[in-house]
């Protein structure tokens, strides 16, 4: 049953139709043994009775008078008529056998295999003799109501079993022409029924393997409706000219050319007399309309792809724009804050209180914008591939953590925050030396942003295995946890500086993930909103590793 | 799918062959009844008694006195003849009971000198049952001929070539076209009427009367006034010598003379003594030229010899040259199929014969789909009280005086 079961449908409707057969056959042939066996038994029973009556019947006048040449022409004239007649012979009361058919010294056993008991006038049984299997019957030669004699009649078997062979051979014959042409015509009708099925099946699999192309295989496999033959000039469904397959040799209409006319088409052919005449089964249909979802699908592939392609387009030139931009701004804007700088340091003498307050202002807006314009310049590099990435070995604490604290002294200063950096002095890693300090001072700018005034950074670098493990923790107010996840999408600005005055883009961690994936590592926040929040960062020591581990 | 196929085919050949061999199974195995290695066993049923008694009687003289003289050679490769001869009275179940006796008792090697078309074929099944050699049957049936039987050797010509000729002759070289028939009822006459009406079709004809007999009776009174009445200018007569020697008396007492013609089987020379003068101008034809002739005929004379030698009290006859060519026939095949004999080689070796000489002047022929060696047809005439060999225009003279003979 599982072996059954785990056959093809062309392959268990063949299976079926031949057990059947054999099923029917089984019967026929138990019928015959049954039925046609006996009945021809009695039937050779019967034909021996008769010849044994007709020759007791002429013999009787032969045997009366010792007539032996008569006797031995009528039993003669008999087993030549029939030749299944192992023997015949008559005895006579007195002296024995009389006469008798065979050409050899008559064997007196036969006399003995069935003799005819007194008080009966005819007897049949069947005997082994040299002859084979025999049916002897034995019937009384009388006169006047006096047994004078007795015949003797042997039909032999063999016209059983011969015709038994016959009708073994006849029904065997039959029955291999008919399982040949029941397996024949399963097979047929099986192909016809699951083929389209078959077909449809690796239809939905191109499908599901998103093969949009599949409708052309299709084509090769299964026919759509044809139509043929049409001569309403004015039905949509024909062109002269047009392969007989419309639907499926039409190639796809190009880039931008409506679609909707296939499926127009379609619902026109349904109405269409010439369609109905010539279209072809229900799965024939579901088919047809499988190809067509197929070539509609493909087309929506096409202009999905196309779109997509104009707006990577439109990415870049923005992006391209936006490095213009940022890029001509950032010497002006430099400078500008270098002059603010330089009238803050009384280097073109001293400000009145008002002034130097105005200046302080105007330089602070102008480092903010200083950020904002490097911000946008990395973002422009990340979304246009031109982000360079140099790796080498660099000992974390002194060539990254510690001139990145110095870039941001004033910062830290200005926010009077403590910072405590328990970086591992030996901390070595591959890595590019300006992209992590990006990150750095993304991060610590961030905690001296967002973080209380007056409070504390904590930094720890150290070994983990194959990594290592860096943290920034502030203890600011931190974020919500289900605001976690957005922390590091582009343009993101979840955060409050505590005063609402802090500034940013919303791509200082965007960026810092960027960097830190470029460098096959991953970064995270964790933290107690109101209490603290920290970023977690985990880089591989080298950057093969890194790329085997990809 | 192609594997359960063949699978399937497979089985079902293996249970056809096993269900059909079983019965077809047939164990060949040589026998040699009646041959030993100092004798060969021949049976002949035959009439030796009875109103045939002469047929059988010379033919059984005729093939015996070449056996004497071969077996007093030496006999064939070191076996002597042995001939076991039962009567039958030319009485076909009689005949039947002989051969069954030969075959099953005598166990003979071959059957032999068989006269009489009712008598051989009644033992036709039997010889085709017991696969026996059945040679020089004296007897012209054409059941006996066709169609072809393997175990029957036939040499003479047969009554429908025998009719044939003779309707020939009369209807083309005299223009005769009234033909009567007179025949034994029984086989034997039954295949010479067929015989007549199929010559005479050839010439869009048919008898114009029949008349029968029972055979071993004399009652032809009635057949003769049936074909009296029809004025018939031809009476063809397929009977032995008795019954057709007491038609042609009668017919001419009551001043009927058409021709007479009786094929060989008659006894031609136990004709002419039963018909005396009345025997003038009745055509017999034959299948062997007339023993008589032994300054032409090698055989004739040989035969003559013989008989003189082995039976003196017979005249040399027909009946008797037949049956000693029949024996010639038998001692070649016997000859030819060597030492190592059986049923089958010796009825291959018959078969290798082809156009050897007998001495009567007229090869013989067999083949493996030719039981028949000769075929020629011989016509003699009574003339004053003697069979004479006779052309044909020399008989159709013969008519020519009678008729005129008739018209004066």
């Amino acid at each position: 049953m599982m072996r059954f079961g785990k056959l093809k449908v062309k392959q268990k409707i063949a299976v079926s139709t031949a057990v059947v057969i054999l099923f029917f056959s089984l019967v026929s042939w138990l019928s015959i043994q049954f039925v046609v066996l006996p009945s021809l038994t009695d039937e050779i029973t019967n034909r021996g009775e008769i010849i044994a009556n007709g020759i007791a019947l002429r013999a009787q006048q032969y045997l009366t008078a010792d007539d032996r040449p008569n006797l031995l022409d009528v039993i003669f004239t008999e087993k030549w008529m029939e030749p299944y007649l192992a023997y015949i012979f008559i005895i006579n009361e007195v002296d024995g056998v009389v006469v008798h058919t065979l050409l050899q010294p008559f064997p007196q056993y036969l006399v003995r295999v069935n003799p005819l008991p007194a008080d009966r006038i005819q007897h049949t049984r069947l005997v082994k003799t040299s002859f084979g299997s025999v049916y002897d019957t034995a019937m009384a030669i009388q006169e006047e109501s006096h047994r004078i004699g007795t015949v003797r009649v042997g039909l032999s078997k063999v016209l059983v079993d011969e015709t038994m062979g016959r009708l073994a051979n006849i029904f065997l014959a039959v029955l291999v022409l008919i399982i040949s042409i029941a397996l024949v015509l399963t097979n047929w009708f099986s192909r016809q029924i699951t083929g389209p099925i078959l077909d449809l099946r690796d239809l939905t699999r191109d499908l599901i393997s998103c093969n949009f192309q599949a409708c052309g295989h299709l084509g090769k496999r299964v026919e759509c409706w044809l139509v043929k033959d049409c001569s309403q000039l004015m039905c949509s469904a024909y062109e002269r000219g047009r392969p007989p397959c419309w639907l499926m040799d039409n190639p796809p209409p190009p880039h931008g050319a409506e679609v909707n006319p296939l499926a127009s088409k379609l619902e026109e052919c349904s109405r269409c007399q010439v369609y109905k005449e010539n279209v072809g089964d229900e799965i024939e249909q579901l088919a047809a309309a499988f190809c067509h979802m197929i070539h509609k699908l493909d087309l929506y592939q096409e202009e999905l792809k196309l779109t997509n392609e104009d707006l990577r387009k439109l990415n870049r030139n923005y992006m391209e724009m936006l490095r213009f931009v940022s890029h001509e701004l950032k010497t002006p804007i430099a400078n500008s804050s270098m002059s603010a700088q330089a009238l803050l340091q009384s280097i073109f003498g001293t400000l009145t209180p008002p002034q130097e307050k105005m200046v302080k202002h105007i330089y602070s807006n102008l480092s903010t914008s200083v950020e904002m314009v490097k911000n946008y310049l990395d973002l422009s590099r990340i979304e246009t591939g031109e982000l360079l990435f140099q790796p080498r070995r660099l000992h974390l604490a002194s060539e990254v953590v510690a001139p990145t604290l110095i870039s941001l002294s004033i910062l830290i200063t200005a926010n009077r925050i403590r910072v405590e950096d328990l970086t591992d002095e030996g901390l070595v890693l591959e890595g590019d030396e300006e992209l992590l300090r990006v990150v750095y001072s993304n991060l610590i700018g961030n905690a001296c942003k967002y973080g209380r005034k007056g409070g504390v950074i904590r930094l720890r670098g150290k070994n983990q295995g194959t990594l290592c493990r860096l943290e920034v923790w502030n203890d600011g107010p931190g974020i919500a946890g289900e605001k976690m996840g957005q922390l590091f999408q582009k343009f993101c600005r979840i955060q409050q500086s505590p005063e609402g005055a802090a500034k940013g883009t919303g791509l200082g961690l965007f960026i810092s993930r960027t960097i830190v994936e470029l460098h096959g590592g991953k970064i995270w926040a964790e933290g107690v909103e109101g209490e603290w929040i920290q970023f977690v960062i985990e880089l591989p020591k080298s950057q093969e590793g890194s790329r085997e581990n990809e | 799918m192609k594997n359960s196929l063949l699978c399937l085919g497979f089985l079902l050949f293996c249970l056809g062959t096993g269900c059909s061999g079983a019965a077809n199974q047939e164990v060949t195995v040589v026998e040699r009844p009646g041959v030993s290695a100092d004798e060969v066993r021949l049976g002949s049923s035959l009439a030796l008694s009875g109103h045939a008694s002469f047929l059988g009687t010379q033919t059984l003289h005729g093939a015996l006195c070449y056996i004497e003289a071969i077996n007093e050679a030496g006999g064939v490769h070191g076996r002597k003849i042995k001939v076991i001869a039962y009567d039958d009275g030319y009485d076909p179940p009689r005949c039947l009971e002989n051969t069954q006796q030969l075959i099953a008792e005598d166990k003979v090697f071959a059957l032999f000198c068989y006269v009489g078309t009712p008598t051989s074929v009644k033992i036709m099944p039997l010889v085709q049952e017991a696969r026996i050699p059945l040679v020089g049957l004296f007897t012209g049936a054409q059941i006996l001929r066709n169609p072809f039987q393997r175990y029957i050797i036939n040499i003479r010509a047969s009554y429908y070539e025998e009719t044939g000729a003779v309707v020939k002759e009369l209807v083309e070289s005299l223009a005769l076209s009234k033909f009567a028939v007179f025949y034994q009822y029984d086989d034997y006459g039954f295949d010479g009427l067929t015989g007549t009406q199929v010559a005479l079709k050839q010439y869009g004809l048919t008898p114009v009367a029949t008349g029968s007999y029972r055979r071993g009776s004399l009652e032809v009174e009635d057949a003769l006034a049936r074909i009296i009445a029809s004025k018939a200018e031809v009476v063809i007569m397929i009977g032995t010598y008795e019954p057709c020697a007491k038609f042609i008396r009668l017919a001419k007492s009551r001043d009927y003379e058409p021709i007479f013609h009786c094929v060989s089987f008659v006894g031609a020379d136990e004709l002419v003594k039963k018909l005396g003068a009345a025997g003038e101008g009745v055509i017999i034809t034959q299948v062997v030229p007339p023993p008589t002739e032994t300054l032409l005929l090698p055989a004739a004379e040989e035969y003559t010899k013989l008989m003189a030698r082995f039976f003196p009290d017979d005249e040399p006859n027909f009946v008797g040259f037949e049956s000693y060519l029949n024996a010639r026939v038998m001692v070649e095949g016997l000859q030819r199929a060597g030492p190592d004999l059986n049923r089958e080689n010796f009825l291959d070796a018959i078969e290798s014969i082809e156009n050897f000489s007998l001495g009567i002047g007229n090869p013989l022929t067999f083949s493996s789909l030719d039981h028949q060696g000769l075929d020629k047809v011989y016509f003699t005439q009574i003339h004053e009280g003697r069979l004479a060999l006779v052309t044909r225009a020399a008989a159709m003279e013969v008519e020519r005086v009678r008729r005129s003979g008739r018209d004066r």
